[in-house]
């Protein structure tokens, strides 16, 4: 419904207000849909949309009179899977997913004198499925690929060092720095390794830790990760007890649940959320039931992203299939005094969840928010590293439950 | 939606385009061109809509064409100022046939007129002096535009059109047999739609086709038509020509005319328009080269529409980010458009399950039919099963081969984990993978499967139960309880794999002890031994290849033991028991 007003509202004002010097009286009406699609039109203004649209650099801050941050797109010209905000000044790394070969890159983009700029690019031999920035650098970034290694980029040497890996054939879909030294990696089989990340010496491994798939993990604490499956169960390791077996299983009691993104809140470990196929946000309490203890469907199709704002509490970014980015606000769902023991549990309504995508794209692959600001950055099918601000956004149409 | 509107939001989405791409700061050649491709395009179908779909009258058209062209001035007022500021004899006689070219004949008449009233007041002094010739062609130039019909659709179509440039050309003959004015000549031929003429006298493609539209087009003989539009089309660009095609009212060659490889964008939004408006067919009027590049059947009215959306969305496809565009694009083709978007999803790269690819095909898969729907998810289901195979991932291959519907080859890959269970035992990794697969088939709903291989999960079940049966009472009781579940008429376990069931359980029972204390420990009760007992007979009284492959999972659990050796062994320890659990009921 957002999206729909914002383009009705910009090309009527470009079809009808303005006219160039000895223009013709306009006949031209508002937007129609094309192809079935009730919003917007399908071909190429749907894959670049009405936003400040640039090849090359430009300033975050400051498009409006008003000084505020306004939406700023960068075409990379490849599909863009992952984005993970450095913590070090204000650079963003961004890998692709087109799956050709040479053609898959980590870049690092970075807001300086001129603007956003490409600062550094790595070429990626495989897509690349997660990025996880370091815990002891800041500055280098762990990258899980598709042909089954996980790999430091370190942002200072514009270099990639291999830190691990898989055996052939089964994929690194995800990875979780879980202390200085240590990062753990979990394979599209179900395979999983915790590995040191200067020697490359795996430390514990386990096959098929959880059999069926693996599609992403989230450090917990420097001790224990968590990985979301496509069985729909989430399992949690605990590197003190070894990888024998999950210390702990969660379950999203829905038939062929697929659980595609996973994320912790650093501050509380025991509330773990993921996003499903089906559109849905769900959280976890590790210290009750197996079973969530909330779950919403605000996305049209699947969660790509969960991202919990350690510098907000109560605050988590999602992002999806359907092109937009939502955040949340638990804390003032919990302050509406519907009875919820912890903010996290608190009942969402739409006034809590805000649109902060507000051009027209593809599906939005993932999405980060600086931990010093309110910078968003996200990547999306349409090639495209998109920025904009907790600030800039629009409240939702109702949920649907 | 009417097809005015249809086009009106092509437009706008290709103005948001130009306004996005103008606002680049010092733009490479390569987008330049983009621009000037994506800016032509527009110019294509807004000249279309203004001919075809806005309004069916052509004299609204013609009035359309001419604001359409003064929208994209080029330059046409400055030259009129230009001249009016001091210009010469040549740039006066360009401008009025430059104006007249375009249609703003009552512009060039005001021109010429202006400058009558000036060459007569130098010419009553000239006539002063005795020179009274130097203003014959200007009452000539303004005779001819004087004398020019109104100009509507109407006036063309009955001929008065044709005959008055009938008339300017034999003027322009005579001239040129008695003085070869050449800028006379000029605007004469522009009025009799000379394309040598018309050529000179505009300055941009879109001059010279609104010029070609209003002076080459309507009425007169068809073949004559034909050959000046041949005339005019040698000096376009293959973009130009499908406008003149456009004029022509020969859209189909229109709409071949604008494709290129890799460039079939307006073709396609083209097609689709007049396939919305009129039927779409394929005329006589196609080139024999042209039929043979494209090859569609001349039956089928919407194929030309269909064929070059198709190839537009082919061309998107190619971008792996916007699949889903080709998606919409394809499925209003029809079911042409949906084999190809099958084809498209099958062959997606999707070798992981981890790959956020495969939830975007299915996901697309659901817009098919079922019937398509089916083989796409089919396709790459079974593609992930047979990766997860290749690895050993017995428990991913369960699950993909069913949801890939394949039965037969979860069931394989069940009974693999299965037998592997079986001949490491319940502390093996096997036993692990089976615990697995058993999940998978819980989780993948489908039912049928999971009635069929519900033996798989009491297999599981009993083989956990293994683990600490040794120590745990209550844990020997779900063994027990699982394998008589699993040996009877409905477990559904292959006879296959009872000889090893009945051995693990009977492990469960002490081997040797003083009748009073194993009358403490019974470990399996009365009906549940007699259960694994008629098991145990069912296979000690098979023969021959069949009492072979009963006693196999035996062999290999014990590679040393002599499985009739093992047999012997298993029925002292049930019988034992049975009788210990009849002597304690008693």
């Amino acid at each position: 419904m957002a999206r729909k007003r914002t383009a009705t509202r910009m090309l009527a004002k470009q079809a009808g207000s303005e006219r160039k010097q000895g223009e013709v009286e306009s006949k031209f009406g508002e937007i129609v849909s094309l192809s079935g699609r009730k919003e917007e039109p399908v071909g190429l203004g749907s894959a670049l949309g009405p936003l400040n649209w640039t090849e090359g650099g430009g300033d975050l801050m400051s498009d409006s009179p008003s000084g505020d941050v306004v939406e700023k797109v960068l075409f990379s010209g490849k599909v863009l899977a992952t984005v993970r905000w450095l913590e070090s000044g204000s650079s963003a790394v961004v890998g692709s997913s087109e799956g050709e070969p040479g053609e898959d890159f980590v870049r690092v983009y970075e807001d300086g004198n001129n603007g956003i700029d490409l600062k550094h690019e790595c070429v990626h031999p495989g897509k690349v499925f997660d990025l996880e920035v370091t815990i002891g650098d800041r500055n280098s970034v762990l990258c899980a690929s598709s042909d089954g290694m996980v790999r430091l980029y370190l942002n200072s040497k514009s270099a990639m060092e291999r830190v691990g890996g898989f055996p052939q054939g089964e994929a690194a879909a995800g990875v979780a720095a879980l202390s200085e030294r240590t990062a753990a990696g979990a394979g599209s089989e179900g395979s999983i390794a915790v590995m040191d990340i200067e020697t490359g010496v795996a430390s514990a491994e386990r096959a098929g830790g959880d059999g069926i798939g693996i599609r992403a993990a989230s450090r917990l604490t420097s001790d224990d990760f968590a990985t979301a499956g496509i069985s729909g169960f989430v399992s949690l390791w605990d590197c003190r007890q070894g990888l024998s077996a999950p210390s702990q299983r969660l379950r999203y009691p829905r038939s062929r649940a697929a659980l595609l993104c996973i994320d912790a809140d650093r501050a509380q470990t025991h509330y773990v959320f993921c996003g499903t196929d089906m559109g849905e946000v769900v959280c976890w309490d590790r210290r009750k039931e197996e079973f969530p203890v909330s779950s919403t469907a605000p996305h049209n199709g699947q969660v790509w992203d969960v991202r919990v704002m350690n510098s907000r509490p109560g605050m988590l970014l999602s992002c999806g299939e359907d092109g937009s980015v939502l955040s949340w606000d638990f804390l003032q769902a919990a302050q509406r005094g519907v009875g919820a023991e912890e903010y996290w549990t608190a009942e969402m309504t739409a006034a809590e969840l805000k649109q902060l995508a507000l051009g027209k794209t593809l599906g939005v692959n993932a999405v980060d928010v600086h931990a010093k600001g309110d910078l968003v950055a996200y990547v999306t099918d349409s090639s495209t590293l998109c920025f904009t601000s907790l600030t800039n956004s629009e409240r939702l149409a109702p949920i649907e439950e | 939606m009417s097809v005015a509107e249809k086009s009106k939001s092509y437009r706008a989405v290709i103005q948001e385009c130009i306004e996005a791409l103008g606002k680049e700061h010092n733009p490479s050649a390569q987008h330049q061109q983009l621009l000037d491709v994506v800016t032509e395009g527009h110019k294509i179908l807004w000249f279309c809509e203004a001919l075809y779909f806005v309004d069916e009258s052509k004299d609204s058209a013609l009035s359309l064409l001419r604001d359409w062209l003064r929208v994209h001035d080029d330059g046409v007022d400055q030259a009129v100022q230009s001249y009016l500021d001091g210009g010469d004899d040549t740039q006066f006689w360009q401008v009025v046939s430059r104006l007249a070219a375009i249609g703003r004949r009552d512009d060039a008449t005001e021109l010429v007129q202006t400058r009558i009233q000036n060459v007569d007041s130098r010419a009553m002094g000239a006539a002063a002096l005795g020179d009274a010739s130097s203003s014959e062609p200007i009452y000539v130039a303004e005779a001819a535009l004087l004398d020019a019909p109104p100009d509507t659709a109407e006036a063309r179509l009955d001929g008065q059109f044709r005959v008055w440039q009938e008339e300017c050309i034999a003027t322009l003959e005579a001239l040129e047999v008695k003085s070869g004015d050449d800028h006379l000549g000029l605007l004469l031929g522009v009025l009799g739609g000379q394309p040598s003429a018309l050529q000179k006298s505009c300055r941009s493609w879109e001059e010279l086709f609104v010029a070609g539209y209003l002076y080459t087009r309507l009425g007169g003989d068809p073949a004559d038509r034909r050959k000046r539009s041949f005339e005019i089309a040698s000096a376009f660009q293959p973009t130009h020509k499908a406008l003149l095609a456009l004029a022509d009212s020969n859209p189909p060659e229109a709409i071949v005319v604008l494709a290129r490889p890799g460039e079939y964008f307006y073709s396609a939004h083209l097609a689709d328009l007049r396939s919305d408006s009129v039927e779409l067919l394929l005329t006589n009027s196609f080139s024999e080269h042209q039929l043979d590049l494209y090859m569609v059947p001349a039956n089928d009215q919407k194929s030309l529409r269909d064929y070059f959306v198709s190839e537009y969305a082919l061309s998107l496809e190619t971008l792996r980010g916007t699949v889903q565009l080709s998606a919409d694009y394809l499925l209003s083709c029809g079911s042409r458009g949906e084999e190809i978007l099958t084809d498209i999803l099958c062959r997606m790269e999707t070798q992981s399950a981890a790959d956020p690819a495969v939830e975007k095909v299915f996901a697309l898969s659901k817009r098919l039919s079922p019937k398509h729907s089916e083989v796409v998810v089919r396709k790459i289901c079974t593609r992930l099963a047979s990766n997860c195979a290749a690895i050993g991932n017995s428990a991913g291959a369960t699950y993909w081969f069913t949801r890939a519907n394949d039965a037969e080859r979860a069931v394989a890959q069940a009974e693999a984990s299965l037998t592997s269970a079986e001949i490491g035992g319940c502390h093996s990794a096997g036993a692990e993978a089976l615990d697995r697969t058993a999940e998978a088939i819980s989780v993948c709903d489908n039912a049928q499967i999971q009635e069929k291989l519900d033996y798989l999960r009491m297999y599981s079940e009993l083989q956990a139960s293994l683990i600490n049966a040794d120590e745990e009472s209550s844990a020997a009781r779900d063994a027990a309880s699982s394998a008589s579940a699993l040996l009877g008429a409905n477990g559904g376990l292959p006879e296959a794999h009872w000889g090893v069931v009945v051995y693990d359980c009977a492990s469960i029972l002490l081997p040797s002890a003083e009748a009073s204390a194993e009358a403490k420990l019974i470990g399996i009760g009365k009906d549940e031994t007699y259960s694994l007992l008629k098991a145990l007979e069912t296979v000690s009284a098979s023969t021959g290849a069949h009492r072979d492959s009963l006693l196999e999972g035996l062999r290999q659990r014990n590679i040393t033991a002599d499985p009739e050796q093992l047999l012997s062994t298993v029925r002292l320890k049930l019988m034992r028991n049975l009788a210990l659990c009849i002597l304690s009921e008693n």
